[in-house]
């Protein structure tokens, strides 16, 4: 994790609070997505692992598929 | 190539204007514009408007509110540095010789549009997963805070300065100061980022006259020389770009500076886009008016303020004066103006020479900004 917030205002559609992270990628990449874990579990530095999963819904129901990332099994930090 | 001058300054009141639509604060702001230069408005060539979310051909509407007809209009729609990019093509119009007398202005009604923030464009991948503006900038704090030990209590000081400068601004949209302890205790929008932290949605209109030599010449007394006025898009961010530290401010800057033949010693005032409070530090660190991760400590000392060894935001800033995007990038240059003519009345900033104006907004996937700008005006 590069970095980090907690939302607690969004844009419709989404329910606050949520977790977001911009996450540096071992390919050197750097994404923002949300992450699956509770705000103390994430600080600069937290490793997390990178989804590809269902993440909402839209407007008209459809399922919504993005980026989340979850706390990672083996802690590189 | 031509020199560019600034003659005429005009802006409403920033704040909710229920009763009024964008056209109506766009022709106050270019009749003030027009009246404050003491140019005849049919002398006027061209004109260029910046908005975000007025719609069709704004421009040509407000301009007909006021009878300027037939003359070259462009709109402009580039994020929070649309007013700036009007003034930045009004400039080049002149500069290559195209025009003589020309007009930028910028309007916005922003409060009959949303409910509460503006967000980012919903097709954007990082807009689906989440990802607001003010979670942008919440990021930024949470890495700036990290990297250069600062904490919360620090950052909101540019709040506190900035709405005590606004206090100073019978234009501005916060009248009252607000302290350290109130900022940190409003509701927080994105930790850590409080309510108090971000520039309030607003309505306004501002306009300027952009002149050739040959016409400045007449009415010296009035005229501020544009000496730079530079644009650039958005970096690509990679694992290797610095969150704490703005390289896209720096380019943008280093241009203007190079452009203008001064440096960032010889600025005397700024107005920068303070959209949150964690992005003025972001700004001026960047532009090289202050040292990297050492803006929270001089703001500590009062160095910021007006009376400070370097004003940033006399004016209030778009978190004490408001925030119509589209009215932002001229609003500022409105100040720059009035404080370099020695007009700025309780919030003059003493012996103003050189002015920098710095506008920078907008997002999209991967790239950490749509646009920014740097205006440098020298009396």
């Amino acid at each position: 994790v590069y970095s980090f917030t907690v939302i607690r205002q969004a844009a419709p559609g989404f329910s606050v609070p949520y977790l977001l992270a911009s996450v540096d990628l071992a390919a050197g990449v750097r994404v923002i997505g949300q992450v699956e874990a509770a705000p103390t579990d994430v600080t600069i530095g937290t490793a997390v692992q990178l989804e590809v999963e269902p993440i909402g819904e839209d407007s008209t129901g459809r399922r919504v598929i993005g980026l989340r990332f979850h706390l990672s099994e083996d802690d590189q930090t | 190539v031509s020199d560019v001058y600034v003659v005429g300054a005009g802006m409403t009141r920033f704040g909710k204007h229920a009763a009024s639509t964008s056209t109506q604060l766009g022709a106050l702001a270019v009749m003030e514009a027009i009246r404050d230069a003491g140019i005849d408005l049919r002398r006027v060539e061209a004109a260029y408007c910046g908005s975000v979310y007025e719609g069709i051909s704004v421009g040509q509407r407000v301009l007909a509110q006021v009878g300027m007809l037939g003359l070259p209009v462009t709109n402009v729609e580039n994020a929070c540095s649309s007013g700036a990019v009007a003034l930045r093509e009004a400039s080049l119009a002149v500069r290559a010789g195209e025009h003589d007398v020309v007009l930028a202005l910028g309007v916005e009604h922003l409060t009959s549009k949303f409910e509460g923030a503006i967000t980012p464009d919903e097709t954007d991948l990082e807009t689906i997963v989440g990802l607001t503006m003010s979670g942008i900038y919440a990021m930024r704090a949470q890495r700036y805070m990290h990297d250069y030990d600062v904490d919360h209590a620090q950052l909101a000081l540019v709040s506190v300065k900035n709405k005590q400068h606004a206090a100073k601004n019978p234009l501005a949209y916060f009248k009252e100061p607000v302290t350290v302890e109130e900022v940190l205790a409003s509701r927080v929008i994105a930790d850590p980022l409080t309510l108090l932290e971000c520039s309030p949605a607003t309505d306004g209109a501002a306009a300027v006259l952009v002149v050739s030599p040959k016409i400045a010449a007449k009415v010296r007394d009035r005229c501020v020389t544009l000496a730079a006025s530079t644009l650039r898009s958005g970096e690509l961010e990679t694992t290797d770009s610095d969150m704490s530290f703005e390289t896209l401010t720096e380019r943008t800057a280093n241009q203007a500076y190079e452009r203008a033949g001064v440096g960032p010693e010889d600025v005397s005032l700024a107005e920068v886009h303070d959209c949150f409070s964690i992005a003025e530090a972001l700004r001026v660190e960047g532009a090289g008016l202050f040292p990297r991760g050492g803006y929270l400590y001089a703001v500590a000392k009062g160095d910021a303020h007006i009376g400070g060894r370097l004003p940033i935001n006399p004016s209030g800033g778009l978190l004490g004066k408001g925030h119509p995007l589209g009215a932002t990038g001229i609003a500022q240059v409105v100040e720059v103006v009035r404080q370099l003519r020695g007009e700025a009345g309780d919030r003059q900033v003493d012996g103003a020479r050189v002015g920098l104006a710095h506008c920078r907004g907008g997002k999209t996937v991967g790239v950490d900004a749509a646009a920014c700008t740097v205006q440098i005006l020298v009396r």
